[in-house]
């Protein structure tokens, strides 16, 4: 068919037109046009035509292909080549350098404070502080002198140590010197010194 | 926060970790501490383990028929720092730890009118008399830690 000279300036214009892809000043100048031009309303009727045909080709083959894992091949093929362990760690490290160096700061003062406390809690449950000794022992026994009592003391079986309070009239009754109750060592007790023990309720 | 905020807060909390660390390097000592209310109020013994407290006491030639705790405490002595502990009958019970030689913790306690001192060990007691208490004698027992005794 032949471009008439009117239909020359529309007939470049008339494939975008049909796609929608004309401004709207170039589109209505395009519909004047085709309001008076059956050659170019021809063509227009053309260029849908072989759009639609296009697009239901486009569709039926689309339904033909499998769809299945598309998105696990395509980043398959855009995934770099995996970088091997020494340098991925190196890049990993640089990143995290450079993004969160004061939690990796922070990070570093904790552990190394759980180092710290690794270290000193062994020895701590290894044996309690203080305790080398088997079993516990009295030093020095004393009483105020203001309160005019003196202190027995009595060993049990098992080396428990028993220090209890009596009046001095009580202690000069049973015929022990009040000295010898300012200071008793863990084996001299006054108990043992020819006294009778203690009563419970009576002393 | 920024990243120097964030630094300086790792340091602060190392060093404050850091000093926890030192100060556990000053000698601490734990001991357990018990008032017990002896009379001749009753038969009964609570808790049941008092027993063996009863019998030491009953071969001592103490006849006190009764033995219940009244009050039990753990208590952690530093060297040189006093620590009070309330007996039920108001009477105070004044312990320190005066130091830690060759592994062995002496510790003073001072249960009015009574001054005393002791060397710690794993395993025994000391009992001391605290005063009147209600119907009997107030017992104050010093023992030691738990950790101690399963050593």
């Amino acid at each position: 068919m032949a471009v008439k000279p009117t239909c020359e300036p529309f007939v470049p214009t008339l494939s975008p037109f049909v796609d929608g892809e004309l401004d709207p000043l170039a589109r209505a100048r395009v519909q004047e046009h085709l309001s008076g031009c059956a050659d170019c309303t021809g063509r227009v009727a053309d260029l849908r035509a072989s759009s639609n045909l296009v697009r239901a080709g486009l569709e039926m083959a689309a339904e033909d292909v499998a769809w299945d894992g598309f998105a696990e091949r395509v980043m398959a093929k855009v995934t770099p080549a995996r970088l091997p362990w020494p340098q991925a760690l190196w890049v990993s490290w640089q990143e995290r350098w450079t993004y969160q160096r004061g939690y990796l700061v922070l990070a570093a003062g904790a552990a190394a404070a759980a180092v710290a406390l690794a270290v000193a809690t062994p020895a701590r449950l290894r044996a309690p502080e203080g305790y080398a000794n088997e079993h516990m022992a009295l030093g020095t026994v004393s009483t105020d002198e203001s309160a005019h009592v003196a202190p027995v003391v009595l060993e049990t079986d098992n080396g428990d140590s028993i220090i209890w309070v009596v009046d001095h009239e009580h202690v000069q009754a049973l015929g022990v010197p009040d000295a010898s109750y300012k200071e008793v060592d863990s084996q001299g007790t006054s108990g043992q010194n020819g006294t009778k023990p203690p009563t419970g309720g009576t002393l | 926060m920024t990243l120097s905020r964030v630094s300086g807060l790792g340091a602060l909390a190392f060093g404050v970790l850091l000093s926890g660390a030192a100060r556990a390097d000053e000698p601490k000592v734990e001991i357990n501490t018990q008032s017990i209310l002896a009379s001749n109020d009753g038969q009964g013994v609570e808790p049941a383990s008092l027993a063996a407290m009863k019998d030491k006491f009953s071969k001592e030639g103490f006849a006190f028929t009764s033995f219940k705790e009244l009050k039990q405490q753990a208590l952690v002595l530093a060297k040189g720092r006093e620590v009070e502990v309330k007996l039920p009958n108001g009477q105070d019970v004044h312990l320190r730890l005066d130091d830690v030689v060759g592994g062995v913790a002496k510790i003073h306690v001072r249960l009015p009118p009574i001054d005393t001192t002791y060397t710690l060990g794993r395993e025994g007691s000391v009992f001391i008399d605290g005063g009147h208490h209600q119907k009997g004698t107030l017992v104050f027992v010093l023992s030691p830690a738990d950790a101690a005794r399963h050593k």
